[in-house]
């Protein structure tokens, strides 16, 4: 394993719009599925990302070489993360999600996850759906019905209980 | 909308977002919607609806998209994420779901006025900031108990049974009447989670018929209830424990992850008793020494569940204390972990002393998620009330003023979180048709903490 001379080795990855990108490998195996390529000696040449676009790609090797430089300091990793995160848009956020998956990135995919979850929070049903354009499959009875279970059942009402 | 490759190639999740199959599990939060995917709306005329914004989460595999969803709070899901669509109502209501996201959320502190009844108020603290949220119902608080996001309380119609209910989700599930058995004292019950047997579990202290809460210690016993498996209260054997320890019996327990503590604060106590509730057997052991009097004949060590495991904050001095943990509970193994001193920052207690006359009290209450914040307020010396509490932050090792005044004289501290969590209710009325419950009437909930404009 190339990891084993000593000397600082760089990996090639090839995005699926045929991109190349260098990065040390010891930022790349941030990524198990690189780091088990790795380790499995597959990594000699190009390693081929089917699932990542270039411009993604771009954006991941970025905050594996931040987050790699910053030593052992939970904080310090936590504010690289907010910051590297600040100023992305939900295309790429969403795009981020799908890389930091393939890529098996717990740590990039918990930030992501959260920065996507953040936007909704105390946001109304009728925001959510505007913000992501995602359309309201109920029926109008079964949306009263899904509402009706945040409040507290009082005498008198119906349940929807089948038996 | 982007084209993406199927997630064939996809390597298996890392670790901590593995999931088992959840193909069963609708319904887990209450079948009152028996929602399927067989109505999913046309495609295309969805598309070309939402041609404006275009949707890039839908575009996720429905893995990556619950993983977002992991990351809201139990009210942002229940109040507003669950109402969006069939799919992520169908995704939030799995067992894999809720209990993932009970394993995300940060655990907090219910806080409540000890008047008989009130709303309890949650707080939290979140990457170092503390929240401070409304609870929607208004505990009577006879007993109070917390695991998993579910209280236990007495039933609010009846009066003679207990309930659990889940603040958050507003399911309530009674429970059946003690029967042949005396409740002692109903503040020494406790919930607590059987994770094998994936069965929560209460358990009672009962006395003798006439003598009820003045019972002498030797006639206490233990009762036990499987929620929603056993009809009837069963007898847990407290034969082996000695006089001494059956004391412990009239205080609260605390719950930790498949454990029930009682413990006490007694001058010279040093003894604990532990229910294990996978195997429902209680065994007396011994606790850390330290500790001195508080007057009023109790001790300056005070036992805190963080909702995971027990531990003790043992005074060492006005301003210091000792934190040990009890790593293995079954033989009653301590560790010392965490020592606080607060003497290099006595000034921020220093505008008390007019109220307060010397020696301060300052009593831990509560973790506010272990390891990051621990709640302590401040006691009067002579009537014990107390309107100042400060949030220790572990990291920083500094503390802050917590300001709760304008919601109550706060006197009841409860490790909770705020979950999806559910009695696995069609389990439960497969087994017992005849305990379904029926519809009740509750006590009228205060406006909620944000409403959603739909």
């Amino acid at each position: 394993m190339a990891a084993e001379t000593g000397t600082p080795t760089t990996l090639t990855l090839k995005s699926n719009d045929d991109e190349l990108f260098s990065v040390a490998e010891s930022a790349a195996i941030l990524s198990v599925t690189i780091r088990n390529m790795v380790e499995d000696g597959c990594a000699g040449g190009v390693i081929p990302l089917d699932n990542v676009d270039g411009k993604t790609l771009a954006s991941v090797i970025t905050y594996m070489n931040g987050i790699s430089a910053i030593p052992a300091d939970e904080e310090k990793k936590k504010s690289y993360r907010d910051k590297f995160l600040s100023d992305k848009d939900f295309e790429t956020l969403a795009d981020m999600v799908l890389a930091a998956n393939y890529l098996n990135m717990s740590c990039l995919m918990d930030a992501v996850s959260a920065k996507i979850a953040q936007v909704m929070e105390k946001k109304s049903v009728g925001w959510v759906r505007r913000k992501f354009g995602i359309e309201n499959d109920y029926t109008p009875e079964e949306e009263a019905a899904v509402k009706e279970e945040h409040k507290w059942t009082f005498e008198g009402v119906e349940t929807d209980d089948d038996n | 909308m982007r084209d993406f490759p199927p997630p064939v190639r996809q390597p298996p999740p890392p670790a901590g977002h593995r999931r088992r199959d959840v193909s069963l599990a609708v319904g887990v939060m209450g079948p009152k919607l028996d929602i399927v995917p067989t109505l999913m709306a046309n495609k295309e005329a969805r598309n070309s609806k939402v041609s404006s914004t275009t949707n890039y989460l839908e575009s996720l595999p429905e893995e990556l998209e619950s993983e977002i969803l992991l990351h809201l709070g139990a009210e942002d899901i229940f109040k507003a994420a669950m109402v969006v669509c069939r799919k992520w109502y169908r995704m939030i209501h799995t067992h894999n779901f809720i209990y993932s996201h009970l394993q995300n959320s940060t655990p907090g502190i219910l806080i409540k006025y000890s008047a008989h009844r009130s709303y309890p108020v949650f707080v939290s603290m979140v990457k170092g900031k503390i929240e401070i949220s409304k609870i929607d119902y208004e505990y009577r608080c006879r007993c109070w108990s917390s695991c998993n996001g579910l209280t236990l309380e007495y039933h609010p119609a009846t009066s003679s049974a207990f309930c659990i209910l889940n603040p958050v989700t507003k399911q309530l599930f009674e429970l059946p009447p003690f029967g042949d058995f005396d409740l002692a004292y109903c503040a020494c019950s406790g919930i607590a989670y059987a994770a094998a047997s994936m069965e929560y579990k209460v358990v009672c202290i009962s006395g003798h018929p006439d003598q009820r809460t003045s019972t002498p210690a030797a006639m206490l016993g233990c009762a036990i209830l499987t929620v929603g498996v056993d009809k009837s209260w069963r007898r847990v054997d407290v034969q082996h424990l000695s006089l001494e320890a059956k004391e412990l019996f009239k205080n609260t327990p605390l719950t930790t992850e498949g454990f029930l503590h009682w413990t006490s604060r007694q001058i010279g106590m040093r003894r604990m008793l532990t229910l294990n509730v996978e195997t429902e057997i209680i065994t007396e052991t011994r606790v850390p020494r330290g500790g001195f009097n508080n007057r009023k004949g109790k001790e300056s060590r005070y036992y805190l569940s963080n909702g995971r495991s027990l531990s003790v904050v043992i005074a060492c001095s006005e301003f210091s204390w000792d934190v040990w943990e009890l790593k293995k509970p079954k033989i009653g193994e301590w560790v010392k972990t965490i020592r606080i001193d607060l003497e290099g920052q006595k000034s921020k207690f220093e505008n008390l002393r007019h109220k307060y006359p010397r020696p301060l009290i300052i009593e831990p209450v509560a973790w506010l998620n272990y390891d990051e914040g621990l709640l302590v307020r401040v006691l009067h010396p002579d009537n014990f009330a107390s309107e100042d509490c400060f949030v220790y932050n572990v990291g920083k090792q500094e503390i802050e003023v917590l300001d709760l005044t304008e919601y109550y004289i706060c006197t009841r501290f409860l490790v909770h979180k705020n979950s999806l969590v559910w009695l696995d209710t069609d389990t439960i009325w497969s087994r017992q048709p005849d305990r379904r419950p029926t519809p009740i009437r509750l006590q009228r909930s205060t406006p909620a903490l944000f409403t959603c404009t739909i």
